[in-house]
């Protein structure tokens, strides 16, 4: 705990956080499911996990697993060499397995594939309902902003969240004793007030997008924090503590500063509703809850709950909302996508296996082991009589060429549809509706085949990606909502954020397309300067760079009266152009539909 | 290989499979989410109206209620160390423990629950070939995979909308046919795997083609609760469960044991259900007004409400068990209009109403 660290050391409230965190996993291991640590790599991290090891006992096991390991190796399964050798089944333990009662850490968590993720997700359910053993995770998220999160579903199992970021080197120290004993109150027998439980309750459910997973983890840590504190009771302190540790908000407790505040408050402010009754309440509600709506009212109207518990948990509660409206933790537990390959690969290296083959695919192909063993068991009696039903250590499995078989995979392109929409006052508020609603056209039709669609809108002095490539309505619509318009024309800056986020769609395997929806007519350059005549210049030299790329693009000239200047710039980029005056939803989404179709 | 690594290694025997012995949450002691609950009591009475689909929020306890539910049920009687969980009554041709001379004892073991992990393989799914026998006898012979061990039991598999298209393809054709065949390594199978398909997921994840969605015979659309004594009372009987648990079951028991008794009656009674004819022409109205197509909606609704029927001991379904389950049985045959904004439940309601108002004014 704080208090009994040396005094000459300079400890962040942060550190100390970490360090509480660190007895708790020690004395709560699987029960937590685990941690999310967020921190890059470095010499703080590497302090922090060796605290949590110190602390635990060096004798528990510690199983580090890389964020590419195979599924087969998590949960384990037949050794082959071992089977051979010794003439029967030999099951390996996985890798869980081996860290049951101890600590798995996972590097790299946001990397992981859903595949693995969803294997271990799975675990941390099944180590929970049996109550006894299972193991801790630890996942070392390293992801920093803008890159792909970590896999929600595992997200949401971590009881605790721990960001490591911005602590330095001398603001840490290792922990004053050695492994922590059970403490004398075992958590079970902890007492919960009830009505400080539903103080507790009130406090998660201002605090947007935390399900009910996290609310039974913060009730969880509260009765840990007070077990490892020796007392029998959970007290309001505790409750904040908890909120802290589990939500991730590294102030310790305290309220945002009243200026923080009103930035808040500012931002949280909706954007004009371009579209009124676009979305339906329900949904609109639970997209644009504000942090801490009626956190006042809350405490006036329930007199029972001793104030000072409220204020305490409202408190703690009103610093995560904070914190999650600013950064982007928030949005990253609802970006779903976890970690893909940003590595170009191309053809079908890549891709679902669909099927073995005894040829090679292509040059450099690699026979699948496990298959290749398949197709030469069957043969080994003739192959080699003398072992057949005598099989030991040594004994070699005669495997020939004509075994050998490999994977082929088959790999789908899945295109994603970029709309660069013009925004700006220039054009019509009706047309970025109509836009929207091609969108939404486009997804209705798209999820059929599996294609993304993505938002870029340029208006005012930069353009913004609105929707990140999505294959889900409900995202899109949720995103949509409330779509600001009018302004200046910043064409250059929406040309080139569509060209950015068309390169990670292509680094993703996908192939992009990009939409632009734009009379053509700049008035903003890239600095955000208002200097006609550089921005149509950067425009027309962003647009052939990205003829250049090959990137596939439709122009929709929404102009009233079409002039060259957007022809021209539509020639420039190689796209389709087409003159659309009158913007129409249902049209924009078939002239795009068929484009994806046709290539 | 190093002998420290060799040492690591378990040697099990088949028989010893690793399983969940602790008792999961009781069924009755999950808060709220009664549609959820309502869908998986049906499937439970008659497994043959395919699927339930639950799309909703993260931690509403999806999986929750389907390890509840397995447990609540009755156990089967099978075959000692059979692995394709034969009926004793009927065996699977291909098991070799169920057809061999000496019939092994019958034997009781919990409903099973597969659950059923994103990763997995087709081969672990459909079952491949025995490598220790094909090791040891140079035999080819059968390994039974998940579909398997899933028969008669409940196949689980959370964010299904994420699962590769073709073991979705793969598992919802079984789930209709009851049978696994597997045409694979010189292995010609086919064995019985009839079970509960539950799929859950996150829409917001991407979403299911809608040829999939149809093959699901129920859908329920859950969110965690809002207000906040439900959630109070989740947490606290949750963590009730994990401080003393012995305590807890014992005092659900009673509550448990009820809900068995149910569906056992129902499960008995369903083959007696009749459909009055003012119910079936409201189901028929009812899927054209939608626009449904195919036969499949009409007759998913119609078990559906001979299943409610019998969950409440009547031998007739009316024309309320129509309206019950119409939201669970069609909500997710509408066809996709992205730009009606009302979700497809209200759909449904708004022509159940409809439909109602009709039949009054006509009366």
């Amino acid at each position: 705990m704080p208090e009994r660290l040396p005094p000459d050391a300079q400890i962040s409230a942060r550190w100390a956080d970490a360090l509480l965190i660190a007895r708790l996993l020690a004395v709560g291991g699987s029960s937590l499911g685990g941690v999310r640590l967020q921190s890059g790599a470095g010499p703080v991290r590497d302090r922090w996990l060796e605290v949590v090891q110190q602390l635990a006992g060096r004798c528990v096991p510690w199983i580090r697993i890389p964020a590419s390991v195979a599924p087969s190796r998590l949960k384990g399964g037949i050794d082959i060499a071992a089977s051979l050798r010794a003439g029967m089944r030999v099951e390996e333990t996985g890798l869980l397995g081996r860290a049951d009662r101890g600590f798995a850490v996972l590097a790299m968590a946001e990397r992981t594939e859903r595949g693995v993720a969803a294997i271990f997700a799975q675990e941390l359910d099944i180590s929970r309902e049996n109550g006894s053993g299972g193991f801790c995770l630890i996942a070392l998220d390293e992801a920093e902003k803008g890159d792909v999160p970590m896999s929600s579903a595992l997200v949401d199992r971590l009881d605790i969240a721990l960001n490591l970021n911005g602590i330095a080197m001398r603001e840490t120290c290792m922990a004053d004793d050695e492994a922590v004993t059970r403490p004398a109150i075992a958590p079970e027998a902890v007492e919960f007030p009830d009505d400080l439980l539903s103080a507790l309750g009130e406090a998660i459910l201002t605090i947007p997008g935390t399900s009910m997973r996290k609310y039974q983890a913060v009730a969880r840590l509260a009765r840990m924090v007070a077990a490892i504190d020796d007392r029998s009771l959970v007290t309001p302190p505790d409750c904040a503590a908890a909120i802290r540790l589990c939500l991730g908000a590294f102030a310790s407790g305290e309220a945002v500063s009243d200026d923080e505040q009103e930035e808040l408050d500012h931002e949280e402010q909706q954007p004009p509703n371009v579209e009124n009754g676009e979305s339906d309440p329900g949904e609109q509600q639970s997209a644009d809850d504000p942090g801490e709506p009626d956190q006042d009212q809350d405490i006036v109207r329930d007199g029972e709950v001793p104030e000072e518990m409220m204020i305490a948990a409202a408190a703690a509660s009103r610093a995560v909302s904070a914190l999650l409206a600013r950064a982007d933790t928030g949005r990253a537990t609802n970006l779903a996508r976890t970690g893909k390959s940003g590595a170009m690969r191309s053809g079908s290296r890549r891709g679902r296996p669909t099927g073995l083959v005894n040829r090679p695919p292509y040059a450099e192909a690699r026979p699948d082991v496990v298959a290749t063993l398949r197709a030469a068991i069957p043969w080994q009696r003739l192959r080699n009589p003398e072992a057949s039903g005598n099989w030991q250590a040594g004994t070699a499995l005669r495997v020939l060429p004509t075994d050998f078989r490999y994977m082929r995979f088959r790999h789908r392109t899945e295109s994603t549809a970029i709309f660069a929409v013009d925004a700006s006052g220039s054009t019509a508020i009706s047309r970025l509706s109509e836009a929207k609603g091609a969108i939404e056209l486009l997804l209705g039709d798209c999820y059929v085949r599996r294609d993304n669609v993505a938002l870029v809108a340029f208006r005012g002095f930069a353009a913004e990606t609105l929707l990140e490539p999505t294959r889900s309505l409900v995202r899109a619509k949720r995103s949509l909502t409330g779509l600001p318009g009018g302004g200046a024309t910043p064409l250059a800056g929406g040309i080139m954020r569509s060209i950015e986020l068309a390169n990670m769609v292509r680094r993703r395997g996908q192939s992009p397309l990009i939409v632009y929806l734009t009379d053509g007519r700049g008035n903003i350059a890239l600095d955000g300067s208002p200097n006609r005549e550089r921005a149509a210049e950067e425009a027309s030299s962003l647009a052939r760079q990205c003829g250049a790329m090959g990137f596939r693009s439709i122009f929709i000239d929404i102009a009233q009266r079409p002039r060259d200047t957007a022809r021209a710039l539509a020639s420039a980029m190689n796209a389709d152009y087409w003159p659309l005056p009158h913007v129409n939803a249902a049209v924009i989404s078939s002239i795009v539909s068929r484009t994806m179709r046709g290539g | 290989m190093v002998h420290s690594q060799i040492s690591r290694m378990l040697i099990r025997k088949k028989s010893e499979r690793p399983f969940a012995v602790t008792i999961p949450f009781p069924f009755s002691a999950i808060v709220g989410q009664t549609e959820m609950k309502q869908a998986l009591l049906m499937v439970a009475v008659d497994p043959t109206l395919g699927g339930v689909l639950v799309f909703g929020d993260r931690g509403t306890g999806k999986s929750t209620a389907v390890r509840a539910l397995a447990n609540l049920l009755p156990a089967i009687t099978t075959h000692a160390g059979c692995r394709y969980n034969c009926d004793t009554g009927s065996v699977a041709e291909c098991c070799p423990v169920c057809n061999a001379k000496a019939r092994p004892a019958s034997i009781k073991v919990p409903t099973p629950v597969v659950d059923l992990p994103l990763g997995v393989t087709e081969d672990r799914l459909c079952g491949a070939l025995d490598l220790e026998k094909a090791l040891l006898s140079g035999e080819r012979a059968f390994e039974p995979g998940l579909l398997a061990r899933a028969h008669r039991g409940f196949l689980y598999i959370d964010e299904v909308n994420l699962l590769e298209d073709h073991l979705v393809d793969l598992l919802l054709d079984v789930a209709a046919s009851g049978i696994n065949v597997v045409e694979r390594e010189g292995l010609s199978i086919r064995h019985p795997a009839r079970f509960v398909l539950v799929g859950s997921g996150n829409p917001e994840e991407g979403e299911l083609r809608p040829q999939l969605l149809d093959r699901f015979g129920l859908s329920v659309d859950v969110r965690s609760p809002q207000d906040i004594e439900t959630r109070v009372e989740v947490v606290r009987r949750r963590d009730e469960y994990e401080r003393n648990r012995a305590a807890f079951l014992q005092k659900w028991a009673a509550a448990e044991g009820k809900i068995r008794n149910r569906i056992l009656a129902a499960r008995k009674l369903l083959g007696e259900v009749e459909v009055e004819d003012k119910a079936l022409t409201m189901a028929a109205h009812l899927c054209i007004r939608l626009g449904i197509d195919g036969m499949r909606g009409e007759l998913t609704l119609m078990r559906a409400a001979r299943a409610i029927a019998a969950l409440e001991k009547r031998k007739l379904v009316v024309v309320k068990d129509i309206v019950e389950v119409a939201p669970l049985a069609l909500r997710h045959r509408l066809r996709r209009d992205p730009l009606d904004e009302a979700g497809s439940s209200a759909r449904v309601t708004r022509a159940v109403d409809e439909m109602i108002n009709q039949t009054v004014g006509n009366a």
